[in-house]
């Protein structure tokens, strides 16, 4: 169960980097002033790495044992 | 005009010059926020809430809080990334006025993008319309233009000062068109000159 939800996260985190280089690609190609695609990339890009870092970190900080061991979804076969 | 100097779009020539850069009124993209910034107050209220008044010891000694704060986590990156892509939709849609022509660019979401142009001397009829309390409060509206033929070849869609844009538009047809005529003029002289010699 532990290694499921693992995959699933796995899955959404290169979920958000794709979306996040989508908004990056379209930003740095199709901009027509460049110090305004500047100012737009350095604050998107500074906000998502924050949240990008401390959700890992939150994620990593859970007991997820715990929990699912709580919830009786933790499977000694797992 | 000098201050569109640092503008630059894919196509455009040596020569020519941006007079004017137009995007939707700021009121369009605020409605699409709006809903954004709803949630996230409703979130925000939910998870002080819950800061507030859960207790730490409700599922066996296990402190379900950090769990709530991934969640929002989670939440915050999907909302940052939805914000940026309104904003994307938004920005990208321009339309640029130049000495020579009109420019189009539509975004349609991600990966899609029209461009379409009209010289300004193919231009007929320049119309506008606003329709509403709100977009005549904040004066925006729509800007239809007309070629020769009978489908409305270009709409700038809720753009501020529609009336200034067309005025703007219908001046530089004018001297467009006024251009077309002297060139015709010089080409006729020059062909009757070239007669009288042969």
């Amino acid at each position: 169960m532990l290694n499921i939800i693992g995959i699933f996260y796995f899955i959404a985190f290169i979920s958000f980097l794709l979306a996040a280089l989508f908004v990056v690609f379209h930003i740095v190609k199709y901009s027509i002033n460049k110090m305004s695609s500047f100012v737009m990339l350095v604050i998107f890009v500074l906000v998502f790495i924050i949240l990008l870092i401390s959700n890992v970190a939150l994620f990593f900080s859970l007991p997820w044992e715990q929990m699912l061991d709580f919830s009786g979804l933790n499977n000694s076969g797992f | 005009m000098e201050r569109f100097q640092n503008f630059h779009f894919k196509g455009q020539n040596i020569n020519e010059k941006i007079l004017l850069i137009v995007r939707r009124h700021w009121f369009d993209i605020l409605k699409q926020f709006f809903l954004v910034f709803l949630i996230v107050f409703f979130l925000t209220l939910f998870f002080s809430a819950f800061s507030y008044f859960y207790s730490a010891n409700i599922f066996s000694g296990t402190d379900m809080r950090p769990l709530v704060f991934f969640v929002g986590s989670s939440l915050a990156l999907l909302i940052w990334i939805y914000i940026f892509l309104i904003w994307i939709d938004y920005y990208f849609d321009v339309w640029i006025i130049t000495d020579k022509r009109v420019i189009n660019i539509e975004q349609k979401g991600l990966f899609m993008r029209h461009i379409s142009e009209l010289e300004l001397s193919k231009i007929q009829d320049v119309t506008t319309e606003t329709e509403g309390i709100i977009p005549s409060i904040l004066n925006y509206g729509d800007v239809h233009i007309q070629t020769a033929g009978t489908v409305t070849r270009f709409v700038f869609w809720h753009v501020p000062d529609p009336y200034k844009i067309k005025g703007i538009i219908m001046k530089l047809q004018g001297k467009a068109q006024h251009k077309e005529i002297r060139k015709l003029g010089k080409a006729i002289h020059k062909a009757g000159q070239q007669e009288e010699v042969t």
